[in-house]
């Protein structure tokens, strides 16, 4: 029990690299998501192609590979161009290009699920906007936007949930600097040390359990927040009601 | 030009170059061997998550929450290990006298005789099952939901001829149950075949293994031609790999889909 709270403890400051990860790809993500789903949805057959390839690229092979793959294009580049500028300590930074790819990735799944919820979005109330004569700006913002958020929020709750176990493998991919090591790193180191599988795996995975929790209850938060226009679903009751 | 032809054609079939076409059959072999199991253990899952034996029902439950909530490199990583373990520490209580385990000085195994060695065959076999667990837990979900989208009429049918529970969960309920989880499980295979890049964390010599050594710079021109790091080419080369089994996949669950839908109501294609 003893060695269950050490693992705890230990474990509590790799947690936040995990967070980090993906705190600082999820923002950056979101946005770009929103370009690609706008371009799989454009007419202009260059834009619709290219957002359409980079969104099947992207979903179709493993983030594993992708972190080889930009990593070692980074590495490949540095002689040509980090070092001259003297930023190759930045760019080949875990902590740097960690973020970079995840966005990458992250981008394309999510810009799928914009491009399906934006395929959603009542023909009717489009129709009813430009009727009004809003331009095409307008239109998004008013109203293709709140639909298209309110129809793809569930969807892209288990995206950032999925984001965030994704992060286990950053350092699988990546070299670990210094003590920066994320859960699935101590984790092995402690079982590199004395063998015992079921604490340390056990302990990373309620780390990985219980963020994946708090990110569903705030993500539940924003829904309820996003549907409020709608009546409130009953909620339990904890002792009986007498009067109706 | 032809030179050049002849140059590229020697070193793209180098022995180094053969050996990792060679561990491709890894890949592939988990892939089918992880897909296989994970349909069956999302068989077993979803029956007993629709079992009316509670314990079974719980049992099922669990196990499809509990790994789908940890990301499947964890579980990945930790199966093997944790069976490895498992095998030894039945084999230490066989085994091992108390000299032996006085004289242990490491950590683990308990004493010399019980360490199980485990080579590239036993890690795919594990990996295989390990892969089939996790993704056994999203099939099992998958399933569960299509099970329940069989027509309830369709049951009572079965019922109404008599047949036993048995013969109606195996020979209506799950025949029935196919053209509603293929969608889904086609997302489930899509996901697996993804997660076989991650191999050579067990210490298989996989394809992204040999790409990171054939790729690595070389400056010596007695061990091979002389070329700067080369990595990022080798990985593009498996990222379209990966590329290319997704959309022969995609392709096929398409056709099954098409081909097992017949007969049956539009709706249920989706």
């Amino acid at each position: 029990m003893q060695a269950f709270f050490n693992d705890l403890a230990i474990m509590a400051p790799a947690v936040m690299f995990n967070i980090y990860f993906a705190a600082a790809s999820i923002p950056v993500g979101f946005v770009l998501a929103i370009f690609l789903a706008l371009g799989k949805a454009s007419p202009n057959p260059i834009i619709n192609r290219l957002s359409r390839g980079y969104i099947y690229a992207f979903r179709g092979s493993p983030l594993f590979i992708q972190f080889f793959m930009f990593y070692s294009l980074a590495l490949s580049l540095n002689l040509a161009l980090w070092k001259p500028w003297g930023i190759s300590g930045f760019v080949l930074h875990p902590l740097f290009i960690g973020p970079v790819v995840l966005i990458l990735n992250t981008a394309a799944y999510t810009a799928e699920i914009f491009y399906g919820a934006l395929r959603a979005v009542p023909r009717g109330e489009v129709e009813a906007a430009k009727a009004y004569g809003m331009s095409g700006r307008q239109q998004f913002r008013r109203v293709v936007w709140p639909n298209l958020i309110r129809l793809a929020w569930p969807a892209y709750t288990n995206e950032v949930v999925f984001l965030f176990h994704a992060t286990a493998i950053v350092y699988f991919a990546l070299p670990v600097v210094g003590a920066q090591a994320d859960l699935m790193v101590t984790a092995k180191t402690l079982f590199e040390r004395d063998y015992n599988a079921f604490l340390h795996f056990s302990v990373a995975a309620i780390y990985f359990l219980a963020v994946s929790l708090v990110v569903f209850f705030l993500a539940g938060l924003v829904y309820r927040r996003l549907m409020r226009h709608l009546p409130a679903q009953p909620g339990l009751n904890f002792a009986p009601k007498w009067m109706r | 030009m032809i030179e050049d032809i002849a140059f590229w054609a020697g070193y793209l079939t180098n022995g180094k170059h053969l050996t990792w076409y060679a561990s491709f059959q890894f890949t592939i072999f988990a892939a089918l061997m992880g897909g296989t199991l994970a349909v069956v253990f999302g068989l077993a899952g979803a029956t007993m998550k629709n079992s009316r034996f509670v314990p079974l029902r719980i049992v099922g439950t669990v196990y499809s929450s509990i790994v789908r909530g940890v990301p499947d490199i964890l579980f990945f990583l930790f199966f093997p290990l944790a069976f490895e373990q498992g095998v030894e520490w039945l084999v230490a209580t066989r085994v091992c006298s108390p000299e032996a385990i006085a004289a242990q000085t490491a950590a683990w195994p308990p004493c010399r005789d019980a360490n199980w060695f485990l080579g590239t065959t036993e890690y795919l076999l594990l990996a295989s099952v390990s892969l089939g667990l996790v993704y056994g837990a999203f099939a099992t979900n998958v399933i569960h939901g299509a099970m329940r989208a069989v027509p309830a009429g369709q049951l009572e049918a079965a019922r109404a001829y008599g047949m036993s529970p048995r013969q109606v969960l195996w020979r209506i309920h799950i025949r029935q149950m196919w053209v509603y989880a293929l969608p889904g499980l086609s997302n489930v295979w899509l996901l697996l075949v993804k997660a076989t890049s991650l191999l050579s964390l067990l210490q298989i010599a996989d394809i992204v293994l040999w790409a990171d050594r054939l790729g690595a710079p070389n400056f010596l021109p007695a061990v091979g031609l002389v070329h700067e790091d080369w990595r990022w080419r080798y990985y593009l080369v498996l990222f379209v790999f990966y590329i290319l089994v997704t959309w022969i996949s995609e392709r096929g669950f398409e056709a099954i889909i098409r081909r097992a839908g017949k007969g049956i109501l539009s709706e249920a294609r989706g």
